[in-house]
């Protein structure tokens, strides 16, 4: 009797540690009492390529800008009534982030945006509510976004024909939790510049595993000493193995997961010689940049001194890196150490992707809000500028 | 890969585990595992040093100018080492360990997933280029710099840079950092015989590896059954922020968290064991800190104040500790001070401010949106599995254990010294804000996380394996003559 107990109790306090870390509603029912079932054919690209392929839309090429888009107008949809989204992708490639994008009636001129879960082949479910703050109000068109993993994925080679299957959005419901787990839990994330701070998404509101196995196994082991009452030696070796198993579990989780982003680094570089490798940056066009710049000095007296510029600083500093050995140093920094009067002559002004930065033809300067620089243009092509400093500047 | 390239592999790991044989007592439990942990660490950075040493003319074959240096090494460390094992006493019988089957089986499913997870960051590590922000951005400018010049050139900060005549000064963002690991690449690079990235970053992975090895052989020589040992190892290696900073290879902090840990290790040995030469073991990876990270300095200092607070006898220490507290006293009821602190210099406290010359002024102000990032840090994130849930409790069952060695309690006090250091530093100064942004907060929490799975380990040891009668004072004692 006591064992059968134990068993209930054990069941009930794990349906009740897995229901609040999903934030599953007590009253909701079973089965999602309200849904909206979108087929991959209802929706438009909007940017790249698609055809209808069935019930499902092929996407079959991006835009000039690495990007793809497809949407739906939808009447209206109270975000409220509808936080949990399923969605379905075939062949969708490792190497692409989606997005889900929609208007709210609130801001019909903004769209919005939350990153969503890689969908692999499988039906993934996510709980929008949780995900953004943004999921609320009068829903008025919903979409996906597709792009290059960012700061990850060579752009040139992220893309894969793949197809849109099918979105559904529905009212709470219990039986989303062992989706909404699997996911929150063991849904691939890829690599970032921040997983060397932190491992999984710093911003991710979804259940935390480490705290709900504690607390579930905490109160597991509490109900089976109440219940069962073993020797202090026995419960002392129920600790031991619940909290192995605990690390056991966590760890198959995290080596799922290293395996699953090793996954893309091999598709993307395995096979390839030292130099492919070291082509295919994530940030190819910075690369470029780098390779054009150099060129350009190439043809003129080997400089002493690069200063270099950008709205971003992410492009600034690969930038300096990509150009070395040259003698290259942030712009920004320059400036603030130093009048710009007092400069070395000859020294060269590499801008980037720059709107902080205008040449003035008239005077020959490069001029920003408080600052100018008297310039010799050697290069000015697209995002990128090319300039040799004269004396003379404020 | 070339040969050249595996040469100087060979070279370094050698070099580097003969001077750990030289410094290790001959005939303890672990000591070929110790030996080729810390003697791949220390390997690497010989051959760092070596390289700065003789290879500033001619960086382009830095590894050639450097390994007649690093050979000499070698021998002489072969030489002092087969002299101690020549002159050390006969082993003792060993007493063998029973050890049930269902425990080989746990052992071997936990080292065949560190197997699996050694190889899947290996092969990150060779197959990407260079990825994490401050990999490229601070600790790889200077290699790349010095090695695609093929010759030297310092780095000083952009006024000087501007104001030099000539083009010979380098600058960038990170031009103060040490040049330790810079080195350390630059020999790899001039091995590889070009700046091949993921050659060079391919000694993270052998600090990993070299990090499970010396734990696990110091934590045999300590007394800890190969059983215990090995399911440390896994711990240690099962850790999913130290696995991602092999797999994304570039960053200085593994460095310091396995010297740090190291360092305690050896200390914690020389106290126990009363073997000197882990204490020139310890004050020699302490010593390295410094030059890896700029923080390394802050737990240089700890340390060595760890280990000179040990030595103190047991009278002293209680004074000791006192007058510290008083000092701490004064400065915060006088609220301003200055202090002049080895190797950091002038250390300077406001009303409101203080000052550390390793680290910048910093605001003094309660923030407790950090405090919960700590906590989100160690508790619901999955960057420690279940580790910081697993020690008070831990720690709290073994009470008795910890009080009973002063060893275990003397590093138990250093880490919840240098814990409650970082917590200083993101709960009451500017740098809250990396706590509540998720980014220096685990990486600095890291440096001493290898140190804790030691304490850990050591608190599980068997009561049995614990040495009888061998404390700090004794060992003190045994070094400079009576206290």
């Amino acid at each position: 009797m006591r064992r059968a107990l134990a068993v209930v109790a054990f069941i009930a306090v794990w349906l009740l540690v897995l229901g609040g870390a999903t934030r599953i509603p007590w009253s909701a029912p079973l089965l999602s009492r309200d849904q909206v079932t979108l087929n991959g054919q209802d929706f438009r690209p909007v940017m790249g390529a698609g055809v209808e392929d069935g019930s499902a839309l092929g996407i079959g090429a991006i835009a000039s800008d690495g990007n793809a888009m497809q949407s739906v107008p939808m009447d209206r949809l109270r975000a409220a009534n509808y936080p949990l989204l399923t969605y379905r992708f075939e062949d969708f490639p490792r190497t692409l982030e989606l997005l889900l994008v929609f208007r709210r009636a609130d801001t019909p001129d903004d769209v919005q945006t939350v990153a969503l879960p890689w969908p692999g082949d499988g039906v993934v479910t996510v709980d929008l509510h949780a995900a953004s703050p943004a999921w609320r109000g009068e829903i008025t068109e919903l979409g996906f976004a597709e792009y290059a993993t960012a700061q990850l994925v060579p752009p040139s080679i992220a893309f894969q024909p793949f197809r849109l299957d099918q979105a559904r959005l529905a009212s709470p419901a219990w039986n989303a939790l062992p989706r909404l787990l699997r996911q929150a839990w063991f849904g691939y994330q890829p690599w970032s510049l921040a997983s060397i701070n932190v491992v999984g998404a710093s911003a991710d509101t979804n259940a935390s595993m480490p705290a709900t196995l504690v607390v579930g196994t905490v109160l597991s082991l509490l109900v089976c000493a109440f219940l069962l009452r073993g020797s202090r030696r026995q419960r002392l070796r129920s600790v031991v193995i619940a909290g192995a198993l605990c690390w056991v579990a966590l760890d198959a989780r995290w080596l799922a997961d290293l395996w699953a982003k090793h996954r893309l680094t091999e598709s993307i570089y395995a096979g390839k010689s030292w130099q492919e490798r070291a082509r295919l940056q994530p940030d190819e066009d910075v690369a470029g940049f780098a390779q054009l710049a150099r060129q350009q000095l190439a043809d003129n007296r080997q400089p002493d001194r690069v200063l270099v510029g950008s709205d971003s600083t992410y492009t600034m500093l690969r930038l300096i890196y990509f150009l070395l050995p040259l003698n290259a140093a942030p712009l920004e920094s320059a400036i603030a150490a130093l009048p710009v009067r007092d400069w070395p002559a000859d020294t060269i002004i590499v801008l980037c992707s720059s709107t902080h930065w205008h040449y003035d033809d008239s005077d020959a300067t490069l001029r920003s809000d408080s600052r100018s620089i008297a310039v010799t243009p050697l290069f000015v092509g697209g995002k990128l500028a090319v300039y040799r400093a004269r004396r003379g500047s404020r | 890969m070339n040969a050249a390239y595996f040469w100087a592999w060979l070279l370094l790991c050698t070099s580097g585990t003969l001077v750990a044989l030289a410094l290790s007592t001959p005939r303890r439990p672990g000591r070929v595992a110790m030996a080729i942990g810390y003697g791949v660490v220390l390997g690497m950075l010989a051959a760092a040093a070596c390289a700065a040493f003789a290879a500033r003319a001619d960086t382009a074959h830095a590894w050639l100018h450097a390994a007649p240096w690093l050979a000499a090494l070698g021998a002489g460390a072969a030489g002092v080492a087969l002299y101690r094992q020549h002159r050390a006493p006969a082993a003792a019988p060993g007493t063998s360990e029973n050890v049930e089957y269902w425990k080989y089986a746990v052992i071997a499913a936990a080292l065949a997933s560190l197997l699996w997870r050694g190889s899947i960051i290996a092969s990150e590590v060779l197959l990407r280029p260079t990825y994490p922000w401050d990999a490229w951005d601070a600790w790889a400018v200077k290699a790349k710099t010095w090695f695609l010049l093929g010759h030297y050139v310092p780095f000083v900060g952009v006024a000087d840079w501007l104001l030099g005549s000539t083009a010979s000064l380098h600058s960038g963002p990170a031009w103060a950092y040490p040049s330790t690991l810079g080195w350390m690449q630059v020999w790899f690079a001039s091995a590889a015989g070009a700046w091949i990235e993921q050659l060079v970053n391919l000694p993270w992975f052998a600090l990993w590896v070299g990090m499970l090895f010396g734990h696990y052989g110091q934590w045999r020589a300590i007394g800890v059954s190969r059983a215990g040992a090995a399911i440390g190892v896994y711990v240690l290696g099962s850790l999913p922020l130290l696995t991602s900073h092999v797999a994304l290879a570039g960053y200085a902090d593994l460095w310091v968290a396995t010297l740090f840990g190291f360092s305690m290790l050896a200390w914690l040995r020389w106290q126990e064991r009363g073997e000197r030469d882990q204490l020139l073991l310890a004050l020699v990876c302490a010593g390295v800190l410094p030059l890896i990270k700029l923080e390394g300095m802050v737990w240089c200092l700890s340390l060595l104040a760890a280990i000179g607070f040990g030595a103190l006898p047991l009278r002293w220490r209680l004074r000791a500790a006192a007058l510290a507290f008083a000092v701490l006293l004064l400065v915060v009821l006088v609220g301003q001070a200055q202090m002049l602190f080895a190797a950091i210099g002038w250390v300077r406290s406001g009303s409101r401010v203080v000052d550390i010359p390793v680290i910048g002024k910093l605001s003094l102000a309660w923030h407790g949106d950090a405090a919960a990032g700590i906590v989100h840090s160690l508790f619901t994130q999955s960057n420690w599995h279940l580790l910081w849930w697993f020690l008070p409790p831990l720690v709290a069952w073994r009470w008795r254990a910890l009080r009973a060695s002063d060893a275990l309690g003397l590093c138990s006090l250093l880490l919840l010294g240098c814990f409650g250091l970082l917590l200083f530093l993101f709960v009451f100064t500017d740098a809250a804000e990396w706590a509540e942004s998720y980014t220096a907060v685990n990486r600095l929490i890291m440096h001493i996380t290898p140190a804790v799975v030691s304490l850990l380990v050591l608190l599980w040891r068997e009561p049995s394996a614990r040495p009888a009668h061998v404390d700090t004072v004794a060992v003190h004692g045994r070094l400079h003559g009576p206290a």
